[in-house]
């Protein structure tokens, strides 16, 4: 488990039924490409709209169409999201639709067959120690791509408070590496699962998330799989129409 | 916010037994208690005090009763003259409720008896206990205590307390929230109830009166997106925009009222997740102008999902009424995700509701979405025989202006998000 004083570092998204019955799809081996893509895409932007909570807002009173003053909350920190490739790409469009003009940097990593890390490229903004930064990752596994993707940010002047890493899926031991390395890094995750397999999956976990998101798998998911044939999926009970 | 609690039941039930337990244990700086008896009428002169029908409801006068709840609820203070047992008269000591009282306990034997009272109470609790225990106690305490014969109480119970409670008493069962058998020693049921008024407790502003108003978490985010929109000089394209953002999130928000199953799924590495599914049958309403606006959302989220729509009017005489609507197949039978940005009175969501239930919608299958609410509406709608509607909300404002409108608000929504307004056919 998780040792005393991370938790705070940790910011789990409220468990609500809803969200859980998203997750429920998303780690269901049946499910189609299509609608794998379509529930990640709504978590994704729960994950998003969570995440940005953690960044400053200042006080901003602003005056409504009835002349009467609002007292409200204003952004006021610059943004920049980092996805890490290839699997983070997929947060990026998520990212586009509660922040459109937003800055989005790369980060490649590559697994060794050793499982260390390597770095092959890294595109930033130029100001990017001035900014908040979205590390954006589904998988917090091993945590060993996260510490390199953390350490290039680093390297760059920016400072560990302002770095959020938002991820859907982190199990203890990815948590506890990051955090034992970056302890000022906020890790904010969708879900938390039991560990990791000797692969290195995170389990019951759903897989590799950027050959499900992508499509770049061999599976025995039905290729031609439509909206129009769904019917036969009793998962999608809503779908009656 | 003041909660109110009434608490009803037969004389001799043990009322002031739970009401001692309950104060006790949610702590009594936080709550002031109030006796429906200082609320009787003064003895009619030359009435005999024994002859005199203390059970009745034409006994007690509701209407002062429930001017001071209402005064207290606007934060001041009430003071009030006591009930005298010796003169039967209002001249008893001076009761003193403070201002800024959070809980009110009311109790009495007919709290829930009148609707001008009942209408103000949040929770109603009825004390129940066998009729031959109560008049036990009662003979205990008379002969006992205040000195009379057995012959004396027996005559009056026939007289006055036994129709009373027949016809006056029991009755309020039908409109108690909660009915605690055996009195005080019915440990469970006052925990359960002392729980429910520290969860309310703890509850802000108008959500504590309504359970069915569901008000978004204020996290930083949700108040930036509405500094975002409600600025007047903000431009339709950032209108729509933080709009939508907002919408999506309302939505999001909504589909936990839904009922969910469990369901185990296996993952792709081969582990078993017991998870949830979503619920089935579900179509939204959107109640135009403005309701339009929040269907995008709607989609975003459940691609298929059909949507009726029912566009409301005011007529010259103020009222409100349908002037179009059309509606899914099978609506009564579906789960209702009624889209309605702003709620400014509640009149037009109080017409909509009553046409679906009209058509037999069942309440506890709909739930309003709403970016702004004024507590007038959440009054209207939530306290108004709506009990059952579930009200979701990303934010309750101050009030209504003499327009109409809810402030500090946002203006005309549909005005400002398809840059629109409504023409009189003769212009046309």
């Amino acid at each position: 488990m998780l040792s005393g004083g991370t938790e705070t570092r940790v910011d789990l998204v409220p468990q609500t039924p809803q969200l859980i019955a998203l997750y429920t799809v998303i780690r269901d081996r049946r499910t189609s490409r299509g609608e794998f893509v379509f529930y990640a895409d709504r978590i994704i932007r729960l994950l998003l709209e969570h995440a940005l909570n953690h960044i400053p807002l200042v006080p901003r009173s602003v005056v409504t169409r009835l002349g009467v003053k609002f007292d409200g909350l204003a952004y006021h920190e610059k943004i920049c999201g980092v996805s890490i490739v290839r699997a983070g790409e997929a947060f990026e469009n998520g990212l586009r639709q509660i922040a459109r003009a937003v800055r989005v940097g790369k980060i490649l990593i590559q697994k060794r067959e050793s499982g260390q890390a390597r770095l092959i490229s890294v595109r930033l903004p130029r100001d990017v120690s001035q900014r908040w930064i979205l590390v954006m990752d589904p998988m917090l596994a091993t945590g060993d791509t996260a510490k390199t993707a953390i350490q290039v940010l680093v390297k760059a002047g920016v400072p560990l408070e302002r770095i959020l890493f938002v991820s859907m899926f982190a199990c203890p031991e990815g948590i506890q590496a990051v955090l034992d390395a970056f302890p000022r890094v906020t890790l904010v995750t969708g879900a938390i699962d039991a560990g990791l397999t000797a692969d290195k999956f995170i389990t019951p976990g759903l897989g590799d998330f950027g050959d499900l998101y992508f499509g770049t798998c061999e599976d025995d998911r039905e290729p031609s799989f439509t909206d129009s044939e769904r019917g036969s999926f009793d998962w999608l009970a809503h779908a009656e129409v | 916010m003041l909660f109110v609690i009434g608490v009803a039941g037969p004389s001799a039930a043990g009322k002031s037994s739970v009401v001692e337990r309950i104060v006790s244990a949610i702590g009594s700086h936080q709550c002031a208690l109030l006796c429906l008896d200082s609320f009787y009428h003064g003895l009619p002169p030359g009435c005999d005090p024994l002859e005199y029908d203390f059970d009745s409801p034409n006994a007690f006068d509701f209407e002062s009763c429930a001017a001071a709840i209402k005064e207290l609820a606007l934060g001041k203070s009430v003071s009030l003259q006591s009930y005298d047992y010796v003169t039967h008269q209002r001249c008893g000591p001076e009761i003193t409720l403070p201002s800024g009282t959070e809980v009110l306990i009311l109790e009495g034997i007919l709290t829930f008896y009148h609707e001008k009272v009942r209408e103000l109470l949040h929770l109603k609790v009825f004390v129940d206990e066998d009729a031959d225990v109560c008049l036990c106690r009662r003979i205990q305490r008379d002969v006992v205590q205040r000195g009379r014969s057995v012959e004396s109480v027996l005559a009056q119970y026939e007289k006055t307390v036994k129709p009373a409670l027949d016809n006056f008493i029991n009755p309020q069962k039908r409109l108690a929230d909660i009915i605690i058998q055996r009195g005080v020693e019915n440990v469970i049921a006052i925990d359960l109830l002392v729980k429910h008024i520290a969860v309310k407790l703890e509850q802000r502003g108008l959500n504590r009166l309504y359970t069915n108003l569901h008000e978004m978490p204020l996290t930083g985010q949700v108040r930036a997106l509405h500094t975002c929109f409600r600025r007047c000089d903000a431009s339709r394209d950032q209108f729509i925009f933080y709009v939508d953002r907002m919408i999506r999130l309302l939505v999001e928000e909504a589909l936990n009222m839904l009922p969910f199953q469990t369901k185990r799924v296996t993952t792709p590495t081969g582990e078993v997740y017991q998870g949830f599914s979503f619920s089935n049958r579900i179509a939204a309403i959107s109640v135009s102008p403005g309701g339009e606006a929040m269907e995008h959302g709607v989609r975003e989220v459940i691609r298929e999902v059909r949507i009726g729509k029912v566009a409301v009017v005011a007529s010259a005489d103020g009222n409100r009424m349908i002037e179009f609507h059309r509606y899914p197949p099978g609506v009564a039978r579906r789960k209702l995700l009624i889209l309605l940005p702003v709620l400014d009175t509640g009149a037009t969501l109080n017409t909509v509701l009553t046409d679906l239930a009209r058509i037999g919608c069942m309440q506890s299958n709909m739930i309003v979405l709403s970016l702004i609410a004024s507590p007038e509406a959440i009054a209207a709608v939530c306290g108004n025989g709506w009990t059952n509607v579930r009200l979701v909300v990303s934010a309750v404002d101050r009030g209504v202006n003499e327009q109409g409108l809810v402030v500090p608000g946002i203006g005309w929504f549909a005005e400002r998000y398809f840059g629109t307004e409504r023409f009189e056919l003769s212009e046309c």
